[in-house]
């Protein structure tokens, strides 16, 4: 029997635990590849930046100022660029996935949190409007 | 016959030609309306070129239809035209940012979820789709804003692109699958009776119509033709209704074939590795091997009406893409690539922030607008007028206007166009 995975504490009131699915290859779920630490920085990122409603939120992998690959589609078609974070209600635990914009219609994020990213210059608009239309978007 | 470009500096994220006024949406978060009417008019250029211009950003249905097929057939008139067009293709067209002061109407706040995801005017009222749903406002010059602050929420379901036609809003919903809301005949206030409906399941990240029926597109699914037929109604002739006949997959429609497919009107596409293929739809056929539903059977190859495009692999993967008068339009990772009606392919080589054409409009079905970080380029092609609309392979064919399809100096709100 294997050891249970122990929640991270991020900040006071924000937990965050890895779903091991999304690093073990399971069918139909898309696959981080970041390193686990890098992931908790990415939720840590969305968080500070005020990313994070409820019980959903939103994240990208920035480095040197623009957003990276963060993970794969579970059939490995395409690099993805988004975190989708979702929280469990209680105890109120969060977990994330490599969000798939072009197979998934609730993988996009809310156009507050495009537009913070445009402004910001993580993506170009050119990639935000393709993320919109469920498009091809290569970085 | 190379394009004419029009360029308007700025930082724009959309934008939409209507009744003569252009909308730019800024990045900023602003709506700018343009006098596009008064700008062109007002635009300085020598006489002889005046009909050009006129015709390339204001008029671009004048030089169609068979009224002036006499006066083409002469060599020596139509090759004055097609020098005009030339000789305007050598200025250089570019409003300064005193000009784009100078035409603008207003500049308003952008009160529709932004950024969007797919914006589309009709009948006087714009309807933007985003991730928060499908919202609608007049945009009829009876308000002091061009785009009135009355916002409607239609729909709160995330919509990816839209289209309208038919009294009918098409939606492409993502994995959710393609709708239509109906639109009310009165006024566009509030949701009719029937609400959206549901007409297919399967992914679909665009839609466009191709007459009374819909095209869905998918990037992880195959396309799909909802394919409707016209029925006359007992009561009145003149008055058709649209009844569903089924579902079509791309694979029917295409042999097979396996990639991206979008298509307008008669025309369909599927683009698959470098290959763009192209079918015609004709679903007013009555012979039953006339109309899509056959085209399995059917060697298309060998009839004719079918046509193999080659695509440069450098260009990247297929994006999207789109069917106009003038051609087809193939967005790629790095080009947007244009299939004109007649001459060479051409390339716009680099990433577009946005692309749009208005195949659905009167006057600006010539244009396609495309979006770069730092400016509007407005591209007007004028070899189509030219081209045999029964025999042309790229580009949607056009159609006499009908009773109500007219300029938008008579222009009433009318009909659909639809073919005989």
């Amino acid at each position: 029997m294997s050891a249970p995975i122990l929640p991270h504490v991020i900040a006071p009131g924000f937990s965050y635990q890895h779903h091991p699915g999304h690093r073990d290859g399971t069918a139909g779920k898309s696959q981080w590849s970041v390193t686990e630490t890098e992931e908790r920085g990415i939720f840590d990122h969305s968080r500070m930046s005020q990313w994070l409603s409820q019980y959903l939120g939103w994240g990208v992998h920035v480095v040197t100022g623009q957003a990276v690959y963060l993970g794969n589609s579970d059939d490995s078609a395409r690099s993805l660029i988004i975190a989708k974070f979702v929280a469990s209600n209680s105890p109120k635990i969060w977990h994330g996935y490599p969000a798939d914009h072009q197979r998934r219609i609730q993988d996009i994020p809310e156009p507050k949190i495009l537009m913070e990213w445009m402004r910001l210059k993580y993506l170009k608009p050119a990639k935000i409007r393709k993320l919109m239309r469920g498009q091809p978007c290569s970085l | 016959m190379q394009p004419l470009k029009l360029t308007i500096p700025g930082e724009y994220w959309d934008s939409q030609i209507y009744a003569g006024r252009l909308y730019l949406f800024e990045r900023t978060g602003d709506i700018r309306t343009l006098d596009w009417d008064r700008m062109v008019h007002d635009w300085h250029i020598q006489p002889p070129l005046r009909i050009a211009l006129e015709c390339a950003f204001l008029r671009s249905d004048y030089l169609y239809g068979d009224r002036w097929s006499l006066l083409f057939s002469d060599a020596e008139i139509k090759s004055l035209i097609i020098r005009k067009f030339s000789e305007l293709g050598e200025k250089h067209l570019e409003l300064s940012g005193a000009d784009v002061e100078k035409f603008s109407i207003r500049r308003q706040k952008n009160l529709f979820p932004f950024p969007h995801s797919d914006v589309a005017i009709y009948r006087k009222n714009m309807f933007v789709v985003s991730p928060s749903g499908v919202h609608q406002a007049a945009c009829n010059k009876a308000n002091i804003n061009p785009i009135s602050s009355r916002l409607d929420r239609k729909w709160d379901a995330p919509v990816l692109a839209v289209d309208a036609s038919y009294l009918t809003l098409a939606l492409a919903a993502g994995d959710e699958g393609l709708y239509e809301l109906p639109l009310s005949q009165e006024k566009y206030e509030r949701l009719p009776r029937a609400g959206p409906k549901r007409i297919e399941k399967r992914n679909c990240t665009d839609c466009s119509w191709t007459f009374y029926s819909i095209y869905g597109s998918s990037h992880v699914d195959a396309g799909f033709l909802a394919a409707y037929r016209r029925v006359p109604q007992t009561n009145d002739p003149f008055l058709t209704a649209r009844v569903f006949e089924g579902l079509i997959p791309a694979s029917s429609i295409f042999h097979n074939g396996v990639g991206y497919s979008w298509g307008n009107q008669d025309k369909l596409c599927q683009v698959s590795e470098s290959t763009v293929r192209i079918v015609n739809y004709q679903p007013w056929a009555k012979e039953t091997p006339e109309r899509l539903s056959d085209l399995g059977s059917i060697d298309l190859a060998a009839s004719g009406d079918i046509q193999t495009i080659q695509l440069s692999p450098w260009k990247g993967q297929v994006v999207s893409g789109a069917v106009a008068l003038f051609g087809i339009v193939i967005e790629c990772e790095n080009a947007l690539v244009v299939v004109p009606s007649e001459g060479a392919t051409i390339t716009f080589p680099g990433e577009v922030v946005n692309w749009r054409i208005f195949s659905r409009s009167i006057q600006y079905e010539n244009q396609l607008h495309l979006i770069y970080d730092d400016r509007l380029e407005v591209l007007s092609f004028n070899q189509d007028y030219f081209v045999d609309q029964n025999q042309k392979q790229s580009g949607i064919r056009h159609f006499q206007p009908r009773f109500g399809r007219q300029p938008r100096s008579n222009y009433k709100g009318g009909l659909e166009e639809v073919p005989e």
